[in-house]
């Protein structure tokens, strides 16, 4: 039994849109992350969709670009995590907040 | 066997050790300016008990002036020995030119290559013919003779080393002027000259009017510095050569082989000429020398008597030929020279400032010069520029002498009786006088006279101009000798309780002494044609022989006056000179009353004479003020409208864009990953678009 591309590339998109949903409401540091995390293991899950309809349209070769990109990505939004986490860090001892509306003095 | 350009390496340091000299003098002086701050911050204002040898009320900065005895002072040897070891070897140099057997030869450094312009090289190099050799003698020992005067008049003076810094480098531009083989070197040295007497008159430029006078010498000199360009591309398009001694070879087979020539070179002519007008301050471009009086009298002597001021006379001599060939142009030479003679020569009769009359009687005399190249008499010039250095250097050093004993006082009014007081600056001014009046036997006696006479012999329009030249002799007497009365005789006009007139340093009255017996004896060099043979008449003119003969070929020598009239013309010349150096003698020796009668009976010519016949204010109304209208207008409008609108045009947009722009930071991260997402979204769909 195999689950069809069509349905993965379904999961995708809803992630997706949760993720940038919550990416664009949500005030607190935190959670904007977890979105922005979110958002990439959509675009993940959609590399991984995409490799395994080529695999099946190429008669079970299989296709290895989408899982490599997959494994990059992996890798950049642990990277991205951990800068972006120790930057909440810092911004929560100076501040006492990690809500981004307290967090706008470079605007002017 | 003439020597080898190798062999002549040595006559390079003729001008480079004038060179040398002016940068450790330069050097001298930065270190002393060094010393003088370092001084002023440990002693702070504490008084400074120094006796400053002299007390020079224009001069700034009395307290300061005890450093110079310092390091500072150490530039007086440095220039002067300079100057001493370029003199002998300047002498070496032509005494081994003399001891050649043929006079057309010249002597030649080795040269350098400056610029390959693809066309023809331009050379660095340095040649004495005859002609070179009478200037370098002038300039290295007259030159010799004011630095060891100047030592004595600036001591004490808080820019003493940076005033031989500027002297020899002077000395070094002059040389290369008169040195030069090609007319790039030339040009070189024209505006080195320029350049340092401009430095020079300013030299006490924090009284204003002096760096006034040094821009207005500088300006001036630029408008015949065009000119001489000018003149000297249309050469080189003519002749396709540099070189000085080549064009001046060139032009009679140049007129022979290319008629339609003959309009080029008369234009290539007058530009030179108007070069030459700027630089020996000839009508109408004269106004700038009485003004460059500014500067200290040694300057005056050196540079705006004796030499750079000669340097006109010195080119139209080097290129006879191409004016030779215009007899029309010579005449205009002639008479711009005769005018200006008499123009000055009235001036200087009313002139109050001792400084002023030498001044004025300088232009008249090197209008006596011009006066003598447009006759054809170019040795004459040169024999009349020869005895002028020295006797017009006598009598600058010697009213700088008067002035410095005076306390810097230069109005003749307020003088009177001083050889009581200084016998030495008397007795040599008073044969300085006699020269430059041309009195009997003296050596400006002989040179005038030599000119008048050349002038005479031409005939024609000539005649006029011979006029001219007598009536200025008689001028010349006048106002010589009104100078010598008011300054050396009559009641003492100044005021006793103040100060004690008094005689100069050893170190400033022996160069007078020198240049006396040279004022005396210059005459030698060329004495008229009816004297004895064994006397060697016209000495000068058979030295210059191979430099004049090709311009005294395409004029045609006049026909030589017949020995009567010769005689006739020597004794009226002396004639008018005793008349009138009598009559302004005599009435001058009781004090300046008939100068105040002269104000007061006919005030508005007073005014006209004594401003040079107004050239200077018809320049102020119809050059300076439309110049300056137009700059007016072109800063308001061009700069002000054009320029300040494009540049400010420019910021005003990057500043309102900018305020624009950064409405785009809006401090919101959701705002900012819109943006992100929209671009890229923008991106991806002309990706696709375009496949």
């Amino acid at each position: 039994m195999s689950v069809p591309p069509s349905h993965l590339f379904v999961v995708a998109a809803l992630l997706f849109s949760i993720g940038a949903a919550g990416f664009f409401l949500r005030r607190n540091v935190i959670v904007v992350l977890m979105c922005i995390e979110l958002m990439l293991n959509a675009a993940n899950l959609s590399f991984l969709a995409a490799s395994r309809m080529h695999t099946l349209a190429h008669g079970g070769q299989p296709d290895l670009q989408g899982p490599i990109f997959a494994l990059f990505v992996i890798v950049i939004a642990a990277v991205e995590a951990a800068v972006g986490l120790a930057l909440v860090i810092a911004l929560y001892r100076n501040k006492q907040t990690v809500s981004l509306d307290e967090v706008a003095e470079l605007k002017d | 066997m003439p020597p080898t350009q190798a062999d002549l390496v040595w006559m390079w340091w003729i001008p480079l050790l004038p060179l040398i000299g002016s940068a450790v003098c330069g050097i001298l002086h930065l270190l002393t300016l060094r010393s003088r701050g370092a001084w002023a911050h440990k002693a702070g204002g504490h008084g400074h008990g120094h006796d400053h040898g002299h007390d020079d009320a224009g001069h700034a900065d009395h307290d300061h002036a005890s450093v110079e005895a310092g390091i500072g002072a150490l530039a007086y040897p440095v220039a002067v020995l300079a100057m001493a070891v370029s003199f002998v070897l300047a002498l070496a140099a032509v005494v081994q030119l003399g001891s050649l057997s043929d006079i057309a030869v010249s002597i030649e450094g080795p040269a350098w290559q400056w610029i390959d312009t693809g066309v023809f090289p331009i050379d660095i190099s340095i040649v004495i013919d005859r002609l070179s050799a009478v200037m370098v003698l002038i300039v290295t020992g007259v030159g010799l003779l004011i630095h060891v005067y100047a030592g004595g008049y600036m001591k004490g003076d808080p820019g003493f080393a940076k005033f031989f810094a500027y002297l020899n480098l002077f000395v070094f531009a002059m040389l290369m002027l008169v040195l030069s083989s090609n007319l790039v070197g030339l040009f070189v040295g024209w505006e080195g000259v320029g350049l340092c007497s401009y430095l020079l008159i300013g030299f006490w430029y924090e009284k204003g009017w002096p760096a006034e006078a040094g821009q207005k010498a500088f300006v001036m000199n630029r408008i015949g510095d065009a000119c001489f360009l000018v003149g000297s591309f249309l050469l080189v398009h003519l002749f396709g050569t540099l070189d000085l001694s080549d064009i001046a070879g060139s032009v009679a087979g140049k007129l022979s082989s290319d008629p339609g020539a003959q309009f080029e070179l008369l234009i290539a002519g007058l530009c030179l000429f108007g070069g030459a007008c700027g630089k020996s301050a000839q009508f109408p471009l004269f106004t700038w020398l009485p003004d460059a009086m500014a500067g200290p009298t040694p300057v005056s002597a050196l540079i705006h008597a004796a030499t750079m001021v000669t340097a006109g006379v010195y080119l139209l001599v080097r290129l006879n030929p191409l004016f030779a060939a215009n007899p029309t142009l010579m005449f205009v030479i002639a008479c711009v020279g005769a005018l200006t003679a008499f123009i000055a020569g009235t001036t200087a009769l009313v002139q109050r400032d001792i400084k002023k009359v030498l001044a004025y009687s300088t232009v008249s005399q090197l209008g006596y010069m011009f006066l003598a190249l447009g006759t054809g008499a170019f040795a004459s010039a040169i024999f009349h520029l020869a005895t002028h250095a020295f006797f017009k250097a006598l009598l600058f050093l010697g009213a700088g002498s008067v002035i410095h004993g005076m306390h810097h006082e230069q109005d003749m009014h307020k003088m009177g009786n001083l050889r009581r007081y200084m016998p030495q600056t008397f007795l040599t001014f008073v044969v300085g006088a006699a020269a430059l009046s041309g009195l009997p036997l003296m050596s400006g006696f002989f040179s005038k006279d030599e000119i008048l006479a050349h002038t005479f012999a031409r005939g024609g329009g000539y005649y006029a101009l011979w006029l001219i030249g007598i009536v200025t002799a008689a001028l010349t007497a006048f106002y010589t000798w009104r100078m010598v009365a008011l300054t050396f005789f009559g009641p003492e006009r100044f005021d006793k309780a103040k100060f004690q007139p008094h005689e100069s340093s050893s170190l400033m009255t022996l160069p007078l002494l020198v240049l006396a017996a040279l004022a005396i004896l210059g005459g030698a060099l060329s004495f008229p044609a009816v004297f004895p043979a064994f006397l060697q008449p016209e000495y000068m003119h058979d030295w210059l022989r191979p430099v004049t003969e090709p311009g005294v070929e395409l004029l045609g020598a006049a026909h030589p006056l017949p020995h009567s009239t010769e005689w006739i013309l020597l004794a009226l010349g002396a004639l008018v000179a005793l008349v009138f150096a009598h009559t302004a003698f005599h009435r001058f020796k009781h004090g300046p009353q008939t100068d105040l009668a002269t104000f007061e009976r006919s005030p508005l010519r007073a005014r006209f004479l004594s401003e040079a016949w107004g050239i200077d204010a018809l320049y102020t109304r119809f050059v300076v003020g439309p110049v300056r209208v137009l700059g007016l207008v072109v800063a308001a409008l061009i700069d002000g409208t054009l320029i300040d609108g494009f540049v400010n045009g420019a910021a005003q947009a990057a500043l309102s864009g900018g305020m624009r722009l950064r409405r785009m930071t809006s401090g919101s991260i959701a705002t900012y990953g819109l943006w992100m997402g929209a671009v890229t979204a923008l991106i991806a769909i002309l990706l696709v678009w375009n496949r």
